[in-house]
């Protein structure tokens, strides 16, 4: 049992990390122009030349992935980095003084953002301000706030009753360096978890939201946008939607394995052992 | 439990209030002209300064929201700047395909995620569970709409069984209707029974490594008897919070799910909007899908404020302490 | 006669690691066995392995016979037939072993419906008899946990476990979480209750205070092995094995002598003066509120004082003062004003003639706290844990400096000092408390309050621990005040002991003179509920005898 978790995670780490690698090789470098179109090519199954086929402009698909995969982990990263950098510290300054202000004003503002699920952020803001990468990424990371917000608050909390937290307000220590020195270092496995798990929806949401064309535009390559345009051809030539979907599903699946890693590392499993 | 349901409904009012205080500041308050973005760069001045009388743009701002928010509960969601009808329309015609199909979607859910979830806890650590394990794993990653993808490829143009898209109304019958909704209602729940599932197993086996769960095998109740009579509804507690936001998950995913199987509900509604440009159905239709989420979650939070008596009466569960 | 339980070389491997060595016992009918050790020595999984309970990945072997029959070669199903009806148990925590969602009429009526084929309606008539029986006839059955008192809890988990008249009841720990009334009053229900129905009683417990005032034979474990083994009696000289007997001296430490030359010619100058103070617990929740209540302390049982009133109370230089009382009475509260930890109500506490600051400031006052788990932050390093109390001190010193007072205290606390470098995980439980200490002592106090210190570690640590910090704060002059429950931990340190009662001082005095003659009711309560297994064992002896 415990060998077959082992292989698991193994396996999900090798995966986390050949999908880094794949995107940053992207960046620099892809077998073709992911933007050329060549007519004559269309819609080629997979060959030796064109490993996971063209589209139905005679574009690699190979390419578009290795570029698309930059897109979506930039958008998917900087959404998180928002949720993290103004989530925690609420969470946190919420947690010192709970029941109390400002932690009364963090919970009603949870709740607000609660109430707003990614995508009609993303649909609001598109709306009124046109649809792209950036706006995608914003709508992301407003939603991650209150997710942040809420695990460090929740996480901090049975902290603040610990005795360590007696004896630094015995040394005259005050809420903010406790916070600091005493509560943050013993949350950041549980952040780092949750990070991983915030990553790969936003992933999903990314791509969602390039699907429905509220993402990233063309001719910018995205693997939403490649579902969308091969959705309506799928009968004639499913290999356009295989390969993006799957790129989507083992990136998801990556990040997740790699929280479980890390929960277990980190013992924060639930239940017993 | 009245003072808790009292101080839930405040709560309630005031997210209601906040949220449409930003849907409106977003779009109607923000600098920069609506009339102007929804006809576009090239609309002649007169047209503009019409569309501009019509929103009620020379009106000050507190009084436009005061009149948006006061229509709304008159039930007068306003024009349809595209359609040139009552926005309330048009959504009650999209509600039809949109609450059944959400429906469906949450019944999947909570008819197989407790299931999955009671055998793969029951069988803790066997080769069943670690099936589940993987399956409900896999779940999770899947995007809804590649998912739906895979589901009308198959069922629908290799195999026939259902419709590829579309939908003809119910006045034909609801085995048509329902026939219809069913792969997207299927590709929709899916994700989220996965993550259900997961969620629950995790409950249940903390469940069972309670005291009290020792002390009702310690009465003679076997694996699974203890299982369903002391873990299940403690462990639903943390569930119902999970599937209250799934709701919201659901009304969200049904957006891009619609949008695939072209089925004429809100989510279509809403976005086809977005393409026209016609603000004042997305400020409304917004409000209403913020309103639905805001709603089940406070009808999640009276349902646990019944199903656990420790919240409606303020006391905290003690925390466990081993002792010497 | 068939004996009730019979064990013939039980043993359990874990992994296979043999976490029990083989174990013959045998329990008649109306005779109770206790059962001691340290934790992890064994004790539970005895009971664990009798009851077929044991956690997944654990082998069993040996046999069990109940009332002459077999039952370590029954199915687990079978097992079930015979967990509750003819093996009933009790488990330690109250709090925890009932079901929080359930009325305690149902939890109790369940074990009717699950070994006998009755309906609802009957089922619940025969919980609310149980209930009776166990003294809780006036309390509906239709209440919740949470509803009642650790005491009244732990009477509903004894209803489940002797509602079907088992011949066996095993008490694993049942009075451990309980204050020592409540204790007292769960004993004495046992007592009544296996004598009425002729149940043979296998009570596991730590304390051997509990043993000597209800046990017939006592096996005494230690790693897995029963070291000892016989009738009850031998605690009074007939113990033979080196760790029992460090264990039952250990429990029961001789009293503390008053160092007359010092202690009665001169008495010491005033270092702490506490006048009047006053202090309400409606301003502690403001500081550690619950969101939901936002004001009123609603997870504190009724019935409880509204606070410290009137309290006034010196401590002279270098001086060993005890404060007891019961679980509940105000003494932690009182602790953390005397730390500037929180603002009092009203009165005055001056240290030296000047006003306490507060917050805490100058590291004149220190304090070691009770759980050594959670005294420390996980993630720093011990030389930074030690170090912490220099933040107080302006202007602070050198890193060096700090260095060096932290490896000179470690040392003076028997810790050694290469550990510095380490984390907290590394120690036990019993170094925590020391490298506490340690930490108490770097800023040179002229008080350490020193809260339950060693009532989490097991008994001959715990002498060994508290010795320790005795000494070194005599050395050094420094003078401490002593909180505990324990009286025999108190009478053996502390020459002089207060009595708190309702968040009010009600005795002061010297140790021996308060415990001996008591003056008021609370402190004869505390005195009579305090299980010293010396003079449990003295007063069966001499009642055996008139027999």
């Amino acid at each position: 049992m415990s060998s077959f978790n082992t292989r698991l995670q193994r396996g999900g780490m090798v995966l986390a990390g050949c999908l880094a690698l794949f995107a940053l090789i992207g960046f620099f470098w892809t077998p073709y122009d992911p933007a050329a179109m060549a007519i004559n090519e269309r819609l080629n199954a997979p060959t030796a030349l064109h490993p996971f086929g063209t589209d139905h402009f005679g574009r690699d698909i190979l390419s578009m992935l290795m570029a698309g995969a930059y897109t979506t982990l930039a958008v998917a990263a900087l959404a998180v980095l928002i949720g993290v950098v103004i989530g925690v510290p609420l969470g946190l300054a919420g947690s010192a003084r709970k029941g109390r202000m400002p932690d009364e004003a963090i919970l009603r503002f949870n709740d607000l953002v609660f109430a707003f699920p990614a995508l009609l952020t993303a649909i609001l803001i598109t709306a009124r301000f046109g649809p792209g990468a950036v706006n995608a990424m914003i709508a992301i990371g407003i939603f991650n706030i209150p997710v942040f917000a809420r695990i460090s608050r929740a996480a901090a909390l049975p902290l603040w009753q610990q005795d360590f937290i007696l004896s630094a307000r015995l040394a005259g220590k005050g809420d903010a360096r406790i916070a600091l020195e005493h509560i943050l270092p013993n949350i950041v496995p549980l952040l780092l978890v949750q990070i991983a798990i915030q990553f790969s929806i936003a992933i999903l949401a990314e791509a969602g939201l390039a699907y429905i064309g509220l993402g990233v535009q063309p001719p910018q390559p995205s693997w939403g946008r490649m579902l969308a345009d091969g959705q309506t051809i799928v009968a004639i030539a499913p290999h356009v939607v295989y390969a993006p979907g799957l790129a989507i599903v083992l990136s998801v699946l990556s990040l997740n394995t790699l929280a479980e890693v890390m929960k277990q590392r980190f013992g924060l499993m639930g239940g017993r052992g | 439990m009245l003072i808790y349901a009292l101080r839930k409904a405040g709560l309630l009012l005031l997210s209601l209030t906040l949220s449409s205080l930003v849907i409106f500041a977003l779009i109607e308050v923000i600098p920069g002209d609506p009339a102007q973005f929804m006809l576009g760069i090239g609309a002649e001045e007169d047209s503009l300064a019409a569309l501009r009388q019509e929103l009620g743009l020379d009106q000050p701002a507190p009084q436009r929201y005061l009149a948006w928010i006061g229509g709304m509960l008159l039930g007068d969601f306003g024009l349809s700047y595209t359609y040139r009808i009552p926005v309330l329309d048009v959504v009650m015609e999209r509600l039809a395909v949109s609450l059944p199909l959400a429906g469906l979607a949450m019944a999947m859910v909570l008819v197989a995620a407790p299931v999955i979830a009671i055998i793969a806890a029951w069988r803790h650590g066997s080769t069943a569970d670690h099936v589940v394990g993987g399956m409900t794993q896999i779940g999770i990653a899947v995007p809804n709409f590649w998912l739906a993808i895979l589901l009308i490829h198959l069922f629908a143009l290799g195999l026939g069984w259902f419709p590829a898209g579309g939908f003809s109304g119910w006045h034909n019958g609801s085995g048509a209707g329902l026939r219809a909704l069913f792969l997207p209602a299927l590709a929709l729940a899916i994700p989220q029974i996965a993550i259900l599932a997961r969620i629950m197993r995790e409950e249940l086996i903390r469940a069972a490594d309670q005291d009290y769960f020792r002390t009702a095998r310690a009465k003679g109740l076997g694996p699974l008897e203890a299982l369903l009579r002391h873990a299940l509804r403690n462990a639903l507690l943390p569930v119902l919070t999970i599937a209250g936001m799934q709701f919201s998950f659901l009304l969200a995913g049904a957006i891009i799910v619609e949008n695939v199987f072209a089925l004429p509900g809100l989510g279509r509604l809403v976005f086809q909007a977005i393409a026209q440009r016609d603000l004042i159905m997305v400020e409304s239709v917004v409000m209403l899908l913020v309103f639905a989420v805001v709603v089940v979650s406070f009808l999640v939070e009276l349902a646990y404020g019944l199903a656990d008596p420790r919240v409606r009466t303020g006391v905290r569960p003690p925390r466990v302490r081993k002792g010497p | 006669m068939v004996a009730a339980l019979t064990l013939k070389g039980l043993t359990v491997t874990i992994a296979g690691q043999e976490v029990l060595a083989p174990l013959d016992l045998e329990l008649a009918r109306g005779k109770v066995l206790g059962i001691s050790g340290e934790s992890g020595a064994g004790k539970s999984m005895t009971a664990f392995a009798i009851m077929g309970l044991l956690p997944g990945g654990s082998v069993r072997r040996g046999q069990i016979t109940l009332d002459g029959e077999r039952i370590d070669t029954l199915s687990d199903q079978a097992m079930g037939r015979v967990r509750g009806r003819r093996i009933g148990m009790v488990f330690q925590e109250p709090m925890t072993a009932l079901n929080p969602l359930r009325a305690i009429g149902s939890q109790i009526a369940e074990v009717f419906r699950q070994h006998q084929r009755i309906n609802r309606v009957k089922a619940a008539r025969q919980a609310d008899a149980v209930l009776a029986r166990v003294g809780l006839g006036d309390i509906p059955s239709s209440r919740l946990p949470h509803e009642l008192s650790g005491g009244q809890r732990q009477r509903v988990v004894i209803a489940m476990a002797i509602a079907l008249k088992p011949g066996l009841l095993i008490a694993d720990e049942a009075t451990t979480a309980l204050d020592a009334t409540t204790q007292l009053e769960i004993l004495g229900l046992i007592q009544r209750l296996a004598r009425e129905d002729g149940m043979a009683v296998m009570l596991i417990t730590h304390d051997l205070g509990v043993i000597a005032r209800m046990a017939d034979d006592i096996i005494i474990m230690q790693d897995g092995k029963a070291v000892e083994r016989g009738s009850v009696a031998m605690l009074a000289g007939g113990l033979t094995h080196p760790h029992a007997i460090a264990l039952a001296e250990a429990a029961s430490p001789p009293a503390h002598k008053a160092d007359k030359s010092r202690a009665k010619t001169r008495p010491a100058p005033p270092l702490l003066k506490v006048e009047g103070l006053h202090y309400d617990w409606a301003s502690e929740t403001q500081s550690t509120a619950n969101g939901l209540s936002g004001g009123l302390p609603l997870g504190l049982p009724r019935g409880l004082p509204r606070g410290l009133r009137g309290i006034d109370l010196s401590i002279g230089e270098g001086e060993t003062l005890g404060l007891v009382g019961a679980s509940g009475c105000g003494k932690t509260t009182l602790a953390k004003l005397l730390l500037g930890l929180y603002a009092p109500d009203g009165g005055s506490i001056t240290l030296d003639g000047e006003n306490l600051p507060v917050p805490p400031r100058g590291g004149m006052v220190s304090a070691v706290f009770q759980d050594p788990y959670s005294s420390f932050n996980p993630r720093h390093r011990i030389l930074r844990l030690v170090t912490e109390p220099f933040h107080a001190v302006t202007p602070a010193p050198s890193g060096q400096h700090q260095g060096d007072a932290a490896a000179a205290m470690l040392e003076r606390v028997g810790i050694d000092p290469g550990m510095m470098e380490r984390r907290i995980h590394a120690a036990s439980g019993g170094q925590r408390q020391r490298i506490a200490f340690a930490r108490a002592l770097i800023t040179t106090p002229r008080l350490i309050v020193l809260d339950e210190p060693v009532s989490a570690l097991d008994a001959p640590i715990r002498v060994r621990v508290l010795a320790a910090m005795a000494e070194i704060a005599r050395e050094a002059g420094i003078a401490t005040l002593f909180i505990s429950h324990d009286l025999a931990v108190v009478r053996s340190v502390c020459p002089r002991v207060m009595v708190m009662a309702d968040g009010a001082l009600v005795e002061d005095g010297p140790t021996a003179d308060v415990f001996a003659n008591p003056r008021h009711p609370e402190t004869a309560r505390l005195v009579d509920a305090a299980l010293d297994w010396r003079d449990e064992i003295k007063t069966r002896l001499m009642r055996d005898e008139t027999k």
